[in-house]
């Protein structure tokens, strides 16, 4: 007695819980909701991932300084892209998006907090690279207003022009 | 309960298909009510799964020998540990415990993704329940449903085979199935991506921690299995290439070469064709090791026709998701060009892609020689068999290969690496492995293989330091950080990076441990009580055995056992001693079970086997003239390794699997997407 | 261009050195995987067969089991798994594993040499107790 009626229990219950979306109408979401990666979020972290490899292969000796600065600018370039491509999405995404889904609070995942990490160590490095603080040399980055690297002991400010063509082609 | 277990396991089928059909059509029709419902299958096949293995359990708890699976596999003084154990000790019940694991990832799969991704979810909880399906298709249908009752109940079951009356019984078969059901998660992603079109390297993204935990799982597993095999089934070998064994390498391979080959498509858009072959061919491995193990497929090629049904059926499933897999590939070729080209030949791209290469040939010297005598005998009529020569002949170069890999892939950078920086950062590390090599020559090593991989091993060793303090003394240089919060910061910022090189650490370990059999002694003497075997160490020590005699206590569900006694002195100073036993188990009278003893010391093991009693009925009844014995004794170098290799292993991959800080969601979210839509919205 | 071209070398020079090492492994290392009653015709048709290794994979006869006292040599007598009177003696000299034993219905499969003496020399001997793993109702009711 107590078998027929656990497994009418069990088999009732199952039954009821697999076929409820479908008699009472519930959806699931199919659409990505605002705060996941998307194809061009993944292009841009991609693109600050290589950026900060290259400058740490580059500090730790495993980039010449030509190929530092061509990778560089090679990357920053595709961030940038993929960065302006994304706020331009974002844009339409926040237009055609169901109200709730647009109501719902931009939030910090993993990934954006990682990209903010990414992107604020890039500009810090480019500004570094503008002031004329990060040695063109060793690619070490050098006290506001020094004069020799600490790094390798070179003339800072001297940056050589195809590698200044490069940064900012 | 257990009867309510195997209806469950009648209706967790219809539950599975139905689930399967309605994630496709949802996905296809934009039916959110469809994909809801097969997202609730998916919970409800892992819960019916549950009440099915709590069905088998109790079964075996409850001592019902009127179930065929049940009588075969235990007795009524099997320790309960081993008795629960049961669920996965033969063949029936090892697909019970499969489709539970299977359809416990699955779920967690869902739950983890039920507010994001979820554009992949209906054709990935689609795929995930025609896989689950398809085993309860086979269980219920193949003649291996684990409650075919017996016409009768015999009084007391057949017993465990006491091979498996082992504590790494409980420990390593799941840890494996951990494995192989974990990567059915990234299987599905990688279907789901191309049915839905969804090419990016998303699916990749949202799987990398799975993969990882499969990889991790597969790699703990083999590592326990030749943990077994050394304390019990190996006389002091821990790997034999035995089919079984090779079957849990082969995914393990694959899944290795995948998770380097990911990384090159993360990075650089490349590769996307070769990483969904790759996820394909590592799923198809899982599946075959799984049925490899449980079916005797390979072993007696002359006798196999006991199960050869279940065979074919599995062999027909794996046809038909490799077609699949190949037609959805070549339907979305157009959309998975590369991105990018290899710009240079010397960059860490390039390395990957050899380190891909050499893994699949490996593994494919494996599946060809485990496979061998089946492919001869179809071929021929005559089967020819290879041996272990053949696995170590074409895996010793292989592995060799892999080591020289693991050193040049942290230095080279992607993209590009100039060779002038190259032959900079590798001259430390070659002085250093030369220097070891010179030193062990002169220390009187002259195996040519051996010294090359030690030398090898320190080669990759130091560039993986020389990295770490690199990567620290730059981070300290960049943020200003003192060196401990800098290595910290530099390991946690980047795991996947800094765990895999952990992970390397570990390989090489085990790597160099392989090499120390090269120098293993042994020695087998027989001896009466009071007599000594000597045996002298390669590190130039010597070991001294007395035989003090053997003792007949009993132990639960045997009926007898013998214990010998061993003093041991290394150098003439006594150490640990040892015992060695011969175990007579319920129900396995005829085959008394050999127990090893073992003392491990940080360089070397000294093992020792009780190989024979001259009398082992007189010495269970303790007589006094039952007690001249033949013993084998050995002096295992460098096994130890493997294990301290396996912890090293082990932490990495913790590391590189360690969620990263902020990844939990803070924001609240709602649980469905509300009710259907007005049908103007849809149009 | 260029860099691809080396790269394709590469790859290439790897599937031909793991190619290689399979041939040559398989060629060195392998060995005929026969039935007793495929072993006598074998041997019979050509005597130079006793030169070579083969795996047999048969059953131990049963009582056939002795091993000389404090040596490490096991004498048995392997059977053929459907023609019973198919027999040979095989020598053994290492450690048996645990689940051989010639009281119930053991199959064996051996490694070694066919010497001309009629004597099989084994250097690797695997025993499945067969019948053990899974038995039919009928062997769990006795």
């Amino acid at each position: 007695m107590g078998l027929i009626v656990g497994v009418i229990l069990v088999s009732a219950g199952v039954i009821l819980f697999v076929m409820m979306p479908v008699l009472r109408g519930d959806w699931a979401v199919m659409g990505r909701s605002d705060d996941e990666v998307t194809e061009v979020d993944a292009r841009k972290q991609t693109a600050l991932r290589g950026l900060r490899d290259a400058e740490y292969d580059f500090r730790s000796g495993k980039l010449d300084q030509a190929d530092y600065e061509l990778l560089k600018s090679d990357l920053a370039r595709q961030a940038l892209e993929a960065m302006e491509e994304e706020s331009a999405a974002g844009h339409l995404i926040d237009e055609g998006a169901p109200p709730e889904a647009a109501a719902k609070p931009a939030e910090s995942t993993t990934s954006e907090a990682e990209g903010d990490r990414l992107e604020a160590e890039i500009a810090r490095v480019r500004k570094g690279m503008a002031e004329g603080r990060t040695c063109s040399a060793c690619g070490h980055l050098n006290v506001k207003k020094s004069l020799f690297c600490t790094g390798c002991g070179g003339r800072l400010g001297e940056v050589p022009t195809e590698a200044r063509d490069a940064v900012s082609g | 309960m257990i009867l309510l277990g195997e209806l469950a396991l009648w209706i967790a089928l219809p539950v599975g298909i139905w689930g399967a059909v309605a994630g496709f059509v949802g996905g296809r029709k934009e039916r959110g009510d469809l994909v809801l419902s097969g997202e609730h299958c998916v919970y409800a096949v892992f819960f019916l799964l549950v009440l099915t293995s709590a069905g088998i359990i109790t079964a075996f708890v409850t001592d019902n020998f009127e179930y065929w699976y049940v009588a075969n596999y235990s007795n009524r003084e099997l320790p309960l540990f081993y008795k629960v154990a049961g669920l996965w000790a033969g063949q029936r019940g090892s697909l019970v415990f499969w489709v539970l694991l299977l359809s416990f990832f699955s779920a967690a799969a869902v739950f983890t993704n039920r507010t994001k991704n979820r554009e992949f979810m209906p054709y990935v909880v689609g795929v995930l329940l025609t896989i689950s399906s398809f085993f309860l298709v086979v269980l219920l249908f193949a003649d291996v449903n684990p409650f075919e009752r017996l016409p009768f109940a015999p009084a007391d079951g057949r017993g465990l085979n006491p091979q498996l009356q082992n504590y790494w019984m409980t420990i390593h078969p799941p840890t494996l199935y951990l494995g192989f059901t974990a990567f059915t998660i990234p299987f599905a992603f990688a279907m789901s991506a191309l049915l839905s079109g969804k090419l990016d390297t998303r699916w990749i993204l949202i799987t990398r921690r799975w993969i990882l935990l499969s990889w991790f799982f597969l790699a703990n597993g083999i590592i326990f299995g030749m943990r077994w095999a050394y304390e019990m089934l190996g006389w002091g070998g821990f790997w034999f290439w035995d089919p079984v064994e090779n079957a849990s390498l082969l995914p393990w391979l694959a899944a290795t070469a995948f998770l380097h080959s990911i990384q090159i498509q993360e990075n650089r858009g490349m590769l996307k064709v070769w990483n969904m072959g790759l996820v394909t061919l590592t799923f198809l491995l899982t599946i075959f090791a799984t049925f490899l193990t449980r079916s005797g497929l390979i072993e007696s090629v002359h006798t196999f026709a006991e199960n050869t049904k279940i065979a074919f059926i599995f062999l027909a499933f794996m046809g038909v998701m490799a077609g699949c897999s190949a037609l959805l590939i070549a339907w979305r070729y157009p959309q998975l060009k590369s991105e990018n080209q290899i710009q240079s030949f010397l960059s860490r791209e390039s390395a990957f892609l050899f380190n891909n290469l050499i893994l699949l040939g490996a593994a494919f010297s494996i599946l060809w020689g485990t496979l061998f005598p089946l492919i001869t005998e179809g071929l021929t009529g005559t089967a020819i068999a290879v041996g272990p020569p053949f696995f170590n002949r074409v895996n010793l170069p292989i592995g060799l290969a892999l080591m020289a890999l693991m050193g040049i892939g942290p230095v080279i950078a992607w993209r590009r690496a100039s060779r002038r920086n190259l032959v900079k950062n590798f001259r430390m590390p070659v002085i250093v492995g030369s220097m070891v090599v010179a030193a062990l020559f002169l220390r009187g090593v002259h195996h040519g293989m051996a010294l090359l991989t030690f030398g090898l091993s320190a080669f990759v060793m130091t560039i993986i330091i020389v990295e770490f303090v690199k990567g620290t003394k730059a981070r300290a240089r960049i943020e200003g950080e003192g060196h401990l919060l800098a290595f910290y910061h530099l390991v946690s910022r980047n795991r996947r990076r800094w765990g895999g090189y952990i992970v390397h650490v570990g390989v090489v370990m085990i790597f160099t441990a392989f090499a120390g059999v090269a120098f293993n002694r042994e020695l087998i003497q027989t001896v009466d009580p009071g007599d000594t075997i000597t045996i002298g160490s390669p590190f130039g020590h010597e070991y001294t055995l007395t035989y003090q005699g053997l003792s007949s206590p009993r132990g639960k569900n045997m009926v007898r056992q013998a214990v010998a006694l061993m003093t041991v002195e290394r150098n003439g100073r006594p150490i640990e001693s040892l015992t060695a036993e011969k175990v007579l188990y319920v129900k396995w009278e005829s085959s008394p079970l050999t127990i090893v003893g073992i003392n491990s010391y940080i360089l070397e093991d000294l093992y020792l086997i009780l190989e024979n009693v001259n009398d082992l009925g007189g010495a269970f009844e303790n007589e006094a003239g039952a007690q001249r014995a033949t013993f084998k004794v050995q002096v295992n170098v460098l096994v130890g390794w493997i294990w301290y290799g396996g912890f090293v292993v082990t932490l990495g991959g913790i590391i590189a699997m360690w969620p990263s800080r902020g990844s939990t969601r803070t924001a609240p979210r709602t649980k469905t997407g509300g009710k259907r839509p007005a049908l103007a919205a849809r149009s | 261009m260029k860099e691809n071209g080396k790269f394709f070398v590469g790859l290439g020079g790897v599937a031909l050195v793991v190619t290689y090492l399979i041939w040559t492994g398989v060629s060195e290392s392998m060995l005929y995987y026969l039935t007793p009653v495929e072993l006598m015709a074998r041997v019979e048709q050509d005597p130079t067969f006793h030169q070579v290794g083969v795996k047999v994979s048969g059953r131990v006869e049963r009582g056939s089991w002795s091993r000389a006292e404090d040596e490490l040599l096991h004498h048995f007598t392997v059977i053929d798994l459907l023609d019973e009177s198919v027999r040979f003696p095989v020598e053994y000299r290492d450690i048996l594993p645990d689940t051989f034993n010639d009281t119930e219905n053991v199959d064996v499969v051996i490694e070694g040499r066919f010497r001309e003496d009629g004597v099989f020399e084994a250097t690797v001997v695997l025993a499945k107790c067969g019948s053990r793993y899974e038995a039919t109702a009928e062997e769990l009711l006795g």
